[in-house]
C-alpha cells in the first residue's frame, strides 16, 4: 500500500484503468487525454510506472492477447489500487480546496479594487 | 521486422536481459503503436527511416538505470548494486563537501594572515568560478541529507560547470603550447577530463537515490569521518609544513576510501549481509574513481624526463596513496563480488 503521495504519472495510470482494463499504448493515450495533453509519457517511463504499481499490488494483469506475434497485456485496477487512488484523489482535492478557500478573498479584493 | 522495430529492439538491449524476456515484446508492441499516425504513407515511411525519439531513448536509459539501481522491489543483486552506487555517490559528495569547507577555511586563513590574493590581478576569474563550483557541493550534501536528490542533482550539475571549464582550459593550453610531448601536460589534460567524468557520474548516480531507496542519514560516525578527512589539508596551516608535501588534493579521496573501508570493517559486523555487500562494492567503486581521476597525471609526472626534479617524498607519498587505494579497492571488490555471486540470479516474474 502506498503511504507517500503518488506521482502524477502513477495517479493518471490508475485513473485510466478505473473504467476498463487497458493495454500499454491505450494507457498512454488515455493519460494524454485525461490530462489535456499535459502528461505525455514515453514507453520506458510507462513501464517503469507499471512495474512499480504492479509490485505495490495496485494494478493486476487482466488478460494477454497475441497480436501480430507480440504479447499485448491488459492491466486492471486492483481493489487496493482503487483505495489508494481514492485516498490520493481526496488528498489532492483537500489541497485544492484549501488553496481555493484562501485565494477566494484575494481575488474578491483584486476584482473589487480597480487600482 | 521493419528497420524501425530493429532500431527499437537494439535500444531495448540496454535493459537487463531477464527484464527484456518478460517485458520486451510488450514494449515493442506499445512503441510501434505509439509511433503510428493513421496515415498509411507516413507510417510506411516511418517504418523504414524512422528512429526512436530522443525522449524515447532517454526513457529507456532511465529505465535501465532504475532497474539496475533498484529499490524495494528489485531483484537482490540489483538492490545491492543500487546500494553500492548510493554508497559511492554519498562518499564522493561528502569528500567534495569536506574539500569545500577546507577551501573556505583556507580562504579565511590566508585573508587573516595577509596572504589573501582575492583582490590581486593574479587571482583570475577562473579561480573564483572554480571556488564557487567547489562550494556548491555543500548544498548538494545538505539536499541529499534532506532527501531531496533532485535538488542535489541540480547543485551537483552546477558544480561540474567549472570543472568542464577547467578541462577545456587545460586542453586549450596543451594545444597552444609547444610541448606536445610534455607528459606532465598530457597527464593533466587526461586527468582534467577524468575528474569531469567522475563528477558527471556523481550527478547521474544521484538518480539512484530514488524515492524507494534509503536516503543518506547523518550518522555520528559519518560526521566524525568528515572531520578526520579535513586533517591532511589542515596540516598545511602548521608553520613550517612544506606546502608541496600535501599539494596533491587527491589525498582526501584516498583518505576517504581508507576511512570508509575502516568504518565498514569495524561496524559492518552488525549489518545485514546485503548492507555489507553494498558497502564493499561502494568502497571498491570509490577507490576505482579515486584512482581514475588521479592516475593519468601521476603517470605523466613519473614518465617525464625531469622526474628527478620532483621532491622524493612527494613521489613516494603519491605512489603509496595509489598503492593503498588499489589494495583496498581490490580487496573490497573481491569480497563484494563473492557475496553478490551468492545472491539469487536476477529474474523477473511475469505480471
Amino acid at each position: 500500500m502506498m503511504n507517500k503521495p503518488m506521482t502524477e504519472q502513477a495517479f493518471f495510470v490508475l485513473t485510466t484503468l478505473i473504467d476498463e482494463p487497458l493495454h500499454g499504448y491505450a494507457i498512454m493515450q488515455a493519460m494524454t487525454d485525461l490530462s489535456d495533453g499535459r502528461v505525455n509519457v514515453r514507453v520506458g517511463t510507462l513501464y517503469g510506472v507499471l512495474d512499480r504499481l504492479s509490485a505495490e499490488g495496485l494494478i493486476e494483469l487482466d488478460r494477454e492477447e497475441i497480436v501480430q506475434g507480440r504479447a499485448r497485456k491488459y492491466y486492471r485496477l486492483s481493489d487496493e489500487g482503487s483505495i489508494a487512488l481514492a485516498r490520493d484523489a481526496a488528498r489532492q482535492s483537500a489541497n485544492a480546496a484549501a488553496a481555493q478557500r484562501r485565494l477566494a478573498p484575494r481575488f474578491s479584493r483584486m476584482l473589487g479594487d480597480p487600482a | 521486422m521493419t528497420p524501425l522495430e530493429q532500431r527499437y529492439r537494439r535500444l531495448l538491449q540496454l535493459l537487463p536481459s531477464p527484464y527484456l524476456e518478460v517485458r520486451g515484446e510488450e514494449m515493442v508492441d506499445t512503441f510501434l503503436l505509439s509511433v503510428r499516425k493513421d496515415d498509411p504513407e507516413a507510417d510506411a515511411l516511418a517504418e523504414v527511416v524512422g528512429h526512436p525519439s530522443w525522449g524515447e531513448r532517454l526513457s529507456i536509459v532511465r529505465l535501465a538505470f532504475d532497474l539496475r539501481c533498484g529499490g524495494r522491489h528489485a531483484p537482490p543483486r540489483y538492490e545491492v548494486l543500487g546500494g553500492a552506487v548510493r554508497w559511492c555517490v554519498a562518499a564522493i559528495v561528502l569528500i567534495h563537501a569536506v574539500s569545500a569547507v577546507q577551501l573556505l577555511i583556507g580562504d579565511v586563513w590566508w585573508w587573516h594572515t595577509g596572504f589573501w590574493m582575492g583582490d590581486s590581478p593574479q587571482w583570475s576569474a577562473m579561480s573564483w568560478v572554480s571556488d564557487v563550483g567547489a562550494v556548491l557541493w555543500l548544498p548538494t550534501l545538505m539536499a541529499l541529507a534532506m532527501r531531496r536528490p533532485r535538488v542535489a542533482q541540480v547543485f551537483a550539475g552546477l558544480a561540474t560547470v567549472p570543472v568542464l571549464a577547467a578541462a577545456l582550459l587545460e586542453t586549450r593550453l596543451l594545444s597552444l603550447g609547444s610541448a606536445s610531448m610534455d607528459w606532465v601536460a598530457w597527464g593533466w589534460v587526461v586527468s582534467a577530463w577524468l575528474i569531469l567524468a567522475v563528477d558527471v557520474c556523481v550527478v547521474l548516480g544521484l538518480a539512484a537515490f530514488h524515492p524507494e531507496a534509503p536516503g543518506l542519514r547523518p550518522r555520528p560516525w559519518l560526521i566524525r569521518g568528515a572531520v578526520v578527512l579535513m586533517v591532511p589539508n589542515a596540516a598545511l596551516f602548521i608553520p613550517g609544513m612544506a606546502p608541496w608535501l600535501l599539494a596533491d588534493g587527491s589525498i582526501v579521496w584516498h583518505l576517504g576510501a581508507a576511512l570508509g573501508a575502516g568504518a565498514v570493517l569495524l561496524m559492518g559486523r552488525g549489518w545485514t549481509s546485503e548492507q555489507r555487500t553494498q558497502a564493499h562494492l561502494g568502497i571498491a567503486l570509490l577507490c576505482t574513481l579515486a584512482l581514475a581521476r588521479q592516475a593519468p597525471y601521476v603517470v605523466g609526472f613519473l614518465a617525464q624526463d625531469g622526474t628527478s626534479t620532483l621532491p622524493a617524498f612527494f613521489v613516494v607519498s603519491i605512489v603509496v596513496q595509489l598503492m593503498v587505494t588499489t589494495a583496498i579497492g581490490t580487496a573490497f571488490a573481491i569480497a563484494g563480488l563473492r557475496q553478490v555471486r551468492r545472491l539469487p540470479r536476477v529474474t523477473y516474474a511475469p505480471i
